[in-house]
C-alpha cells in the first residue's frame, strides 16, 4: 500500500473521533515501509485497540512490527488482547513496556514459563533499596547483576526459581548486596600500594615502587592472569558483604539460606572444570552457602590453606587487596590454566569503570552548580547588567572583588575554618546549614556555594582554581538583552504591571524591576483531555466520592439562640448562673451546621522549557484531575501559568479565573499549557499574590507546581533567584495567602527547604505520581 | 478550696521519670521556668515531648497539669464553671485555672487543634501580664511565680488551617525536638520496654531507614514511641516479624506499595 491509501484504510477502521490526517501520517510512519502482507496483519488489530485507548493505538503502530516478527499469525490476537489487559489494569506505560519485549513478556507466559518481573517489585524494592541508601536513583535492566552506584542493573525478569516467592528473594538479595558493595566503598576503592603486603607482586614488581593509588582494574592488571585477580578479588569483597548482610539484614539473611543453598546446585559441575578454575569455583560456593563442597578431588592440605585465607576478617577494600595477593600466590602454585567461573549471581561483576563515569557526572555536575553559584555572588560589575548599576544603592558596601585570588584565598580560608571550628560547631550549624552566612572580608558565600565546596572538597581535595576562573568568565560575560523577542503564544490582555524584585544581596528591592504581561492560553482542541479522563477513569471516580465527603464537613454547633436540640451544657451552666445570681444565658441550643468550606485556590503552573514532555504532560493531566475534582467540591479555583524572558516580559497566562466556570473550554485551555522559555519566578507569585488577596475566602491557598529551579536569561539565578523566589513567598504568607509548593524533579535538593520553608512544599521524583498525588496533597492541605 | 489542693496533689509527679535529654532542653525549660516565659515544643509524634514535660515537672517539684486539646475544646473546659451541687450553684475550676491559682505546669498538647477562639485565652496569660481574666465571676488572677504554660504542636501536619498564629507564638520560648540520634535512641528503646540490645539496635536501625522515605510519600517515619511499642510485644514474646508488622508497618501508612516497601525491610532486620 502506498501511504495515502495506507492512511485511507486506517481512518477507515477507526471510530470517531478520528485523527487529522497529518497525525494519521505521522503515526502511521513506522508501518508504510513494510510488505503490503505485514501491514495488513498490523492494521487488523487496530480495530481493538483505537477504542480503548489512541495513544495505545499509536504506541502500538510504532512497535507492532518488531513485535510481530517473533508471532505466527495465529498467536498474534491473543498477545493483543493480553496486551489491552495490561492496559486496562496498569495504564500505558505498562502496556508499552509490555509491547517492547514480545520475547520475555509474553512468549514465556505462553510456554508457562513463571517467574517475576522487574517491572512488578521495583514499587515496593524501590522505596525499600531507598530507605537503606538515600542517593540510589533507579533500577535497571541488564544481563548482568552490576551496579555504578547510581542505579542498580539487574535482570528484567527472574524465572530461576519455580515459586514466585523466590525469585523476589532473590531480587531482593541481588538489590540489597550491590547496596552493601556501594556503601562499603568497593566500586570506587582504589588501592594504596603502600598499604599492600611488602613484597613482590607476581610480576616481579616490587608493591613498593609502585607510588600512585591504583585503580582496581590497575591492580588486577598487575597480576599474569588479570580475569583471576579479578574473580579473587571479588569474592573477597563478596565475603566482606556478605559478613555485611548476616550482620545488618540478619532476616533476609536468613530468608535467603534456602535459596542461596539453591543456587549452589544450579552451578556448573566441578569435575568439567581446571584445577584452578575448581578452586575458585569452591570459594564461589563457599561464599554463597558457608560450606565446602565435597567430591572436588583436590590436594585437600593446599585447599585448606585457600580457605584458611580466605575467611580471614578484612575491613576494607585494602584488606581485601592484601588477600587477594595471599591467594593468588597460593594458587599460582596450581598449573594449568584459569577459566572464568560464573560469577556469583547476586553479585555479579565489579564495574569501577562505570562508577568513576558516575562520580565524574556527579563531579561535573557539581562544577557547574559550584561555577554558577560563585559567579551569580561576584559583584555587577563582573555582571551581566552592568548597564543598570544606577539601581543599587551607591553609598552602600557592595562586595566587589579585585581578583580572582582573593576568592580562591576566601574559599580556602573558609575550609580552613571548616576544619578548626568543626570541633566546637553548635547544634545549629551541624543541621544541613541553610541559614550560615559566611562573611567574608569582600563577598558572602551562601550556603549553597559553602555546601558545593564542602563537597567537592571532600571528593577532590580542594576546589580547583579552574573552577573559580571559570565562574568569573560566566559573570564577566553579561548577554545582551535580545530584541524583544515575539512569543506568537497567548493572547495579550490588559496592560502590562510591574512588580518589585528582591535582591537579597542588599536586602532590599529592586524597585519596578519585573514587567508583567497578562495573557490568555489559546485553547486546543484535540485528544489530550479524552485521554486523560479515560486513563484515570477509576481514580477520578474514587476521586469524586472523597472530595464529595470533603464537601461539607458537619459540625454541632454549641450554644446557638436556637437550634436542633438543647444544650444540656448551656442549660446547666445557665440554671447555675442564675442561682449563683449571675445572668444566665439564652444561648441553649445545639445545631449542625455544615460548614461552608470557604476556600479559594490558584494554580500556578511553570510552563518554563524544561517542562516540555513527560512533566507537561503530567502537570496537565494533574489539572485536569483537580479540575473535575474541584468542581464536585465547590471550593473556588483559578489556574494560571508563567514563563517569560529576562525582567522585561514575565508573562502570566490566565487559564480559568476564578469567575469562570469549569467547562469544556477550560480543558481545551489546559490542553493549550505549552512550555514556553524561563522560570523567573518572583513576578507572577507576587502577581497571583495580588489576585487572591482580592478573591474573598476565609482561606486563600496558592499551590505552585514547578520543575526544579527558577531561572531566567539574565542574572536571575542561582541564590538570587532562590532568595526573590522565597521573599515573593514570604510577602504572599504576609498578604493571607497560604503559599504550597510541588517541585517535580529527578533529586530533591537541599535549597528547596529554604526557599520554600520546610512544611510548604512536596518533592516528587516520579513525574508519573503527579496526578495521583496532588489531589491526595490538596485534600490533606485543606482539611 | 481544700479539694482543689488535693485535686492538684495528684498531679505531682513524685517519682523521677525516665528521660534522657537530647541536648540543653533541660536547661531551656529551667530558664524558661525562672524568667516565667512560656515554652512552645516543637516536634513530631512521639519523639519525647511529653515525657520532657514530665521530667521537668518533677524536677521543678511542680504539678503538671495537662490538657489534650481537640476543636470542641472550649473556654469553659480550661478556665472553668459553674455546676450545680445538691441544688446550690458551684464554681469549679477548668485545668488552666486551677492550675494559676495553686502555681502548677499548665500543659496545653497538640495546642494547634483548639479553635482560634480557645486559644485566645491564653494570650493574657503568655505575656508578662501574667493574668487569667475569669469573666463568668469577673475575678481576674495574677499568675503566682510558680505557674508556668506550655504548649505543644507538631509543624510537620501541613493542612494550613491548622497553623499558629503568630501573635500566639511570639509570646513563648520554643524547644525544638527531633528523634533521638542512634544511640541515645537504642537506650531509650531498651529501657523503655526491657529489650535486649541487639533487638533494639534493629529497631533503631528500622526506623532510621522508614525515616528516609519522605520523599517516597511517607510523611512521617517511625517515632520512638512505635519502636517502643513493637519492642515491648516482641519482649512479651511475640514473634519479632509479627510485632513489628502490628506496631510499626501497619500503623505507618495504608498505602499498599510503601507498606510493602517497609515490610520489606522488617523482613530485612528480623
Ligand atoms: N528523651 C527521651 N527519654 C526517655 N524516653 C523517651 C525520650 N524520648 C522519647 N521517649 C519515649 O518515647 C515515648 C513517646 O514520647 P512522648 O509520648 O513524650 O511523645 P510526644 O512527643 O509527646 O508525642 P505526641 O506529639 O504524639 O504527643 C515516651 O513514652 C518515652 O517512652
Ligand atoms: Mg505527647
Amino acid at each position: 500500500m502506498n501511504p495515502e491509501e495506507l492512511k485511507d484504510r486506517f481512518l477507515e477502521i477507526l471510530t470517531p473521533p478520528r485523527p487529522s490526517d497529518w497525525e494519521a501520517e505521522e503515526n502511521l510512519a513506522p508501518v508504510a515501509a513494510l510488505p503490503e502482507s505485514r501491514q495488513d496483519l498490523i492494521l487488523r488489530q487496530v480495530g481493538a485497540i483505537w477504542p480503548v485507548s489512541n495513544s495505545l493505538c499509536y504506541s502500538y503502530l510504532a512497535c507492532a512490527d518488531k513485535a510481530l516478527s517473533c508471532l505466527n499469525e495465529a498467536q498474534v490476537s491473543g498477545w493483543v488482547a493480553t496486551l489491552l489487559d495490561i492496559y486496562e489494569k496498569e495504564g500505558l506505560k505498562a502496556a508499552q513496556t509490555f509491547m517492547a519485549d514480545v520475547e520475555s513478556n509474553y512468549l514465556c507466559l505462553l510456554r508457562g514459563e513463571t517467574g517475576v518481573r522487574l517491572a512488578d517489585v521495583a514499587p515496593r524494592l524501590l522505596p525499600y533499596a531507598k530507605s537503606i541508601l538515600k542517593s540510589l536513583e533507579s533500577f535497571e535492566k541488564a544481563e548482568e547483576v552490576s551496579t555504578d552506584t547510581a542505579s542498580i542493573y539487574l535482570p528484567g525478569k527472574l524465572a530461576i526459581f519455580a515459586g514466585e516467592a523466590e525469585n523476589f528473594l532473590l531480587y531482593k538479595l541481588i538489590i540489597t548486596c550491590q547496596l552493601s558493595l556501594i556503601r562499603g566503598g568497593t566500586c570506587l576503592a582504589s588501592i594504596d600500594p603502600a598499604a599492600l603486603p611488602a613484597g613482590k607482586l607476581p610480576t616481579g614488581t616490587l608493591s613498593a615502587s609502585i607510588t600512585a593509588r591504583l585503580e582496581l582494574e590497575e591492580l588486577w592488571n598487575l597480576f599474569p592472569d588479570p580475569r583471576l585477580a579479578e574473580d579473587i578479588f571479588t569474592l573477597a569483597e563478596g565475603w566482606r558483604v556478605s559478613l555485611d548482610l548476616a550482620a545488618n539484614f540478619p532476616g533476609l539473611w536468613r530468608d535467603c539460606h534456602a535459596l542461596r543453598e539453591d543456587l549452589v546446585k544450579r552451578r556448573p559441575p566441578l569435575s568439567a572444570m581446571p584445577e584452578k578454575s575448581r578452586v575458585v569455583e569452591i570459594l564461589s560456593r563457599y561464599l554463597i552457602s558457608g560450606r565446602i563442597p565435597t567430591g572436588h578431588d583436590l590436594d585437600e592440605e593446599r585447599l585448606h590453606h585457600v580457605i584458611d585465607r580466605f575467611d580471614q576478617a578484612a575491613e576494607s577494600a585494602a584488606e581485601s587487596a592484601a588477600k587477594l595477593l595471599a591467594l593468588y600466590e597460593l594458587l599460582n602454585q596450581i598449573r594449568g590454566t584459569y577459566e572464568p567461573v560464573e560469577p556469583v549471581f547476586y553479585l555479579g561483576r565489579l564495574k569501577p569503570e562505570q562508577a568513576r563515569r558516575v562520580r565524574m557526572r556527579k563531579r561535573a555536575g557539581s562544577r557547574d552548580k559550584f561555577i554558577k553559584a560563585l559567579a551569580a555572588i561576584l559583584p555587577d560589575s563582573a555582571g551581566p547588567d552592568s548597564g543598570e548599576k544606577e539601581e543599587s544603592e551607591p553609598g552602600k558596601d557592595r562586595a566587589r572583588v579585585d581578583s580572582e585570588e582573593a576568592v580562591a584565598l576566601l574559599i580556602n580560608r573558609t575550609a580552613a575554618e571548616d576544619k578548626t571550628s568543626a570541633a566546637t560547631e553548635t547544634e545549629e550549624d551541624r543541621k544541613p546549614g541553610r541559614h550560615i552566612i559566611l562573611e567574608g572580608p569582600e563577598v558572602e558565600l551562601t550556603a549553597e556555594l559553602k555546601e558545593l565546596s564542602s563537597e567537592i572538597r571532600a571528593d577532590l581535595g580542594q576546589v580547583p582554581e579552574e573552577y573559580i576562573s571559570a565562574a568569573f568568565g560566566l559573570a564577566g560575560k553579561g548577554a545582551p538583552p535580545p530584541a524583544g523577542a515575539d512569543d506568537g503564544h497567548g493572547a495579550g490582555l490588559a496592560a502590562s504591571v510591574t512588580y518589585d524584585e528582591w535582591d537579597f544581596r542588599r536586602r532590599g528591592f529592586r524597585k519596578k524591576w519585573c514587567v508583567l504581561n497578562e495573557k490568555r492560553v489559546l485553547p486546543v482542541k484535540g485528544t489530550f483531555v479524552g485521554h486523560t479522563l479515560e486513563k484515570y477513569r477509576g481514580l477520578l471516580i474514587k476521586l469524586k466520592k472523597q472530595f464529595e465527603m470533603l464537601r461539607c464537613t458537619e459540625r454541632l454547633l454549641k450554644r446557638q439562640r436556637d437550634g436542633d436540640d438543647i444544650d444540656l451544657d448551656a442549660v446547666i451552666e445557665s440554671i447555675s448562673d442564675l442561682r449563683a445570681g449571675r445572668p444566665e444565658s439564652e444561648k441553649l441550643f445545639v445545631r449542625l451546621s455544615r460548614d461552608e468550606r470557604d476556600i479559594a485556590v490558584l494554580f500556578l503552573i511553570d510552563m518554563s522549557a524544561s517542562t516540555e514532555g513527560w512533566v507537561g504532560d503530567a502537570l496537565k493531566e494533574a489539572l485536569i484531575l483537580m479540575g473535575e475534582a474541584l468542581e464536585v467540591l465547590g471550593d473556588r479555583f483559578a489556574i494560571a501559568g508563567f514563563s517569560g524572558m529576562r525582567r522585561t516580559r514575565a508573562d502570566f497566562y490566565h487559564v480559568k479565573d476564578f469567575s469562570e466556570k469549569y467547562n469544556e473550554e477550560i480543558e481545551r485551555r489546559i490542553a493549550g499549557i505549552a512550555p514556553q522559555e524561563y522560570t523567573r519566578m518572583g513576578p507572577p507569585v507576587r502577581h497571583a499574590t495580588k489576585i487572591l488577596a482580592e478573591a474573598e475566602a476565609r482561606v486563600k491557598l496558592l499551590i505552585v507546581l514547578s520543575d526544579g529551579k527558577p531561572e531566567d536569561y539574565d542574572d536571575y539565578k542561582g541564590d538570587y533567584a532562590i532568595e526573590d523566589t522565597r521573599h515573593a513567598l514570604i510577602e504572599a504568607k504576609a498578604a493571607g495567602v497560604h503559599p504550597f509548593c510541588i517541585t517535580i524533579d529527578q533529586q530533591a535538593h537541599d535549597y528547596l527547604a529554604h526557599m520554600y520553608g520546610e512544611v510548604n512544599y512536596i518533592f516528587l521524583d516520579r513525574v508519573s505520581d503527579l496526578p495521583i498525588r496532588m489531589p491526595a496533597i490538596y485534600r490533606n492541605l485543606t482539611t | 478550696m481544700g479539694k482543689n489542693i488535693q485535686r492538684l496533689e495528684e498531679h505531682l509527679i513524685t517519682e523521677q521519670p525516665f528521660y534522657l535529654p537530647q541536648g540543653d532542653e533541660l536547661i531551656i525549660g529551667e530558664s524558661a521556668y525562672r524568667f516565667k516565659i512560656p515554652l512552645l515544643l516543637k516536634g513530631p509524634t512521639g519523639c519525647g515531648k511529653t515525657r520532657f514535660m514530665q521530667h521537668l515537672a518533677w524536677k521543678l517539684k511542680r504539678p503538671l497539669v495537662t490538657v489534650s486539646c481537640h476543636d470542641d475544646l472550649s473556654t469553659g473546659d480550661l478556665v472553668g464553671r459553674y455546676l450545680i451541687k445538691g441544688g446550690e450553684a458551684v464554681w469549679v475550676d477548668g485545668p488552666l485555672t486551677l492550675a494559676v491559682r495553686h502555681g502548677a505546669i499548665c500543659y496545653l498538647d497538640e495546642v494547634v487543634e483548639a479553635r482560634k477562639d480557645t486559644t485566645v485565652v491564653i494570650h493574657p496569660l503568655a505575656d508578662d501580664r501574667r493574668e487569667l481574666p475569669i469573666e463568668k465571676r469577673g475575678e481576674l488572677l495574677t499568675a503566682p511565680p510558680e505557674f508556668m504554660l506550655v504548649i505543644s504542636y507538631n509543624p510537620g501536619y501541613q493542612s494550613v488551617l491548622k497553623d499558629l498564629k503568630q501573635s500566639t507564638r511570639q509570646r513563648f520560648i520554643s524547644i525544638e525536638f527531633d528523634y533521638p540520634e542512634t544511640g541515645l535512641e537504642t537506650d531509650i528503646v531498651c529501657h523503655e520496654s526491657g529489650i535486649d540490645r541487639e533487638t533494639g539496635v534493629l529497631l533503631v536501625r528500622l526506623a532510621g531507614m522508614t525515616r528516609q522515605l519522605k520523599d517516597e510519600g511517607l510523611p512521617e517515619g517511625a517515632s520512638t514511641r512505635l519502636l517502643i511499642h513493637a519492642a515491648k510485644l516482641i519482649g512479651s514474646g511475640m514473634e519479632k516479624r509479627r510485632a513489628c508488622r502490628a506496631a510499626i508497618t501497619e500503623t505507618l501508612t495504608d498505602e499498599p506499595e510503601l507498606r510493602a516497601a517497609v515490610s520489606e525491610m522488617v523482613h530485612s532486620l528480623f
